[in-house]
């Protein structure tokens, strides 16, 4: 017997969000090299209420075993999402990518509510990003969104990765590796020091290098990108909220690491 | 949109919402241990410091400006 998970939407951003994971199980359907890794979309539809529904299939091993789970970054985790950016991939300028324009309308958004000292601390860092990533030509690639155990269930060798709804095409090659590493330690109200986060940026390297061996990943691009990454996940909070939550611990530990990017940024 | 802890994570991190883990350490029962002996803490008077200069106040960093774009240039 198959296990399968049916989500509801209770509301219109729930239904945003449930189209939105459709559509990329649709397109994950169709890798290949994910096959079994990633849920199948089995029925979608509109309940009585009017909300979306999708019905998805689990995790479950094909000797009958039980998917387990791990905090750590394993390279069972760097081959999946090795094989996941490969799934969609443009080579281009930071300027042109889909992951700057993202960040440039969320900074506009996020204008309209964020004090103003806070908005001028954003807009540095996003300078900061462009500046540092100026002459810099790499993949922009398909990213989970959430990548982070309690999206990820271990069968055997393999991941099974669920949770598609924030998934974005043209995502810095770094927000999956970089989010895994640091969003637990936030979560759990440890501080995420300039030395915790400068070994998140090693072995995200030591991920890129790997996943990506053709493009040059200098520690000034590991750097810009580990930026872009705390950006995003910042203003993404905001969005969500209409407010910089500072008290929040996410929040609160990405804002102080935007405002000490000087002590960790590699020239 | 970028990289955010969703509510799953929130719960997670809270343990409401947690698998077993390979990562998880067994809970260990601490053995019962007589309470460790203090050391008495000692204060002593620090000598007084010299006056000294106040550090300079560290020099702002200038920040980054861009005047113009500069592209690459790629043939058609």
């Amino acid at each position: 017997m198959r296990l399968s998970l049916t989500k509801t939407a209770v509301d219109e951003s729930g239904d945003r969000l449930l189209a939105r994971e459709a559509r990329w199980l649709r397109e994950l359907e169709a890798v290949r090299e994910l096959e079994g890794q990633v849920p199948r979309l089995l029925e979608e539809g509109t309940a009585a209420d009017g909300r979306r529904y999708l019905v998805v299939s689990l995790a479950s091993a094909d000797d009958g075993g039980h998917a387990g789970e791990t905090r750590a970054f394993t390279d069972d985790h760097a081959r999946f999402l090795a094989r996941l950016g490969k799934a969609r991939f443009r080579a281009t300028d930071f300027e042109l990518s889909g992951c700057a324009e993202w960040l440039q309308r969320s900074l506009k958004k996020v204008a309209a509510f964020a004090a103003p000292e806070e908005y001028a601390t954003l807009e540095e860092a996003f300078h900061d990003c462009e500046t540092a990533l100026l002459y810099w030509t790499g993949p922009y690639v398909a990213a989970q969104g959430d990548f982070a155990p309690w999206n990820i269930r271990t069968l055997g060798a393999q991941l099974f990765v669920s949770g598609w709804e924030r998934a974005r095409a043209d995502a810095s090659p770094l927000d999956d590796v970089l989010h895994y590493l640091v969003i637990q330690r936030a979560l759990r109200l440890r501080p995420v020091t300039v030395r915790f986060l400068q070994s998140a940026m090693k072995r995200a390297r030591e991920f890129a290098l790997q996943a990506y061996p053709d493009w040059s990943w200098r520690p000034p691009v590991i750097g810009a990108l580990t930026l872009v990454y705390l950006l995003g996940a910042t203003l993404h909070h905001a969005l969500e909220r209409r407010r910089l939550e500072r008290a929040d611990p996410v929040v609160g530990a990405y804002w102080r690491l935007l405002e000490k990017r000087a002590a960790w940024m590699p020239q | 949109m970028s990289a955010a802890a969703t509510a799953a994570g929130y719960l997670y991190a809270s343990g409401r919402l947690r698998g077993r883990s390979k990562d998880e350490e067994p809970e260990k029962k601490e053995e019962s241990k007589p309470p460790a002996r203090r050391r008495p803490i000692r204060i002593a008077a620090l000598p007084e410091r010299e006056m000294r200069e106040p550090a300079p106040a560290p020099r702002a960093r200038p920040a980054p400006r861009i005047e113009y774009r500069v592209r690459r240039w790629r043939p058609e």
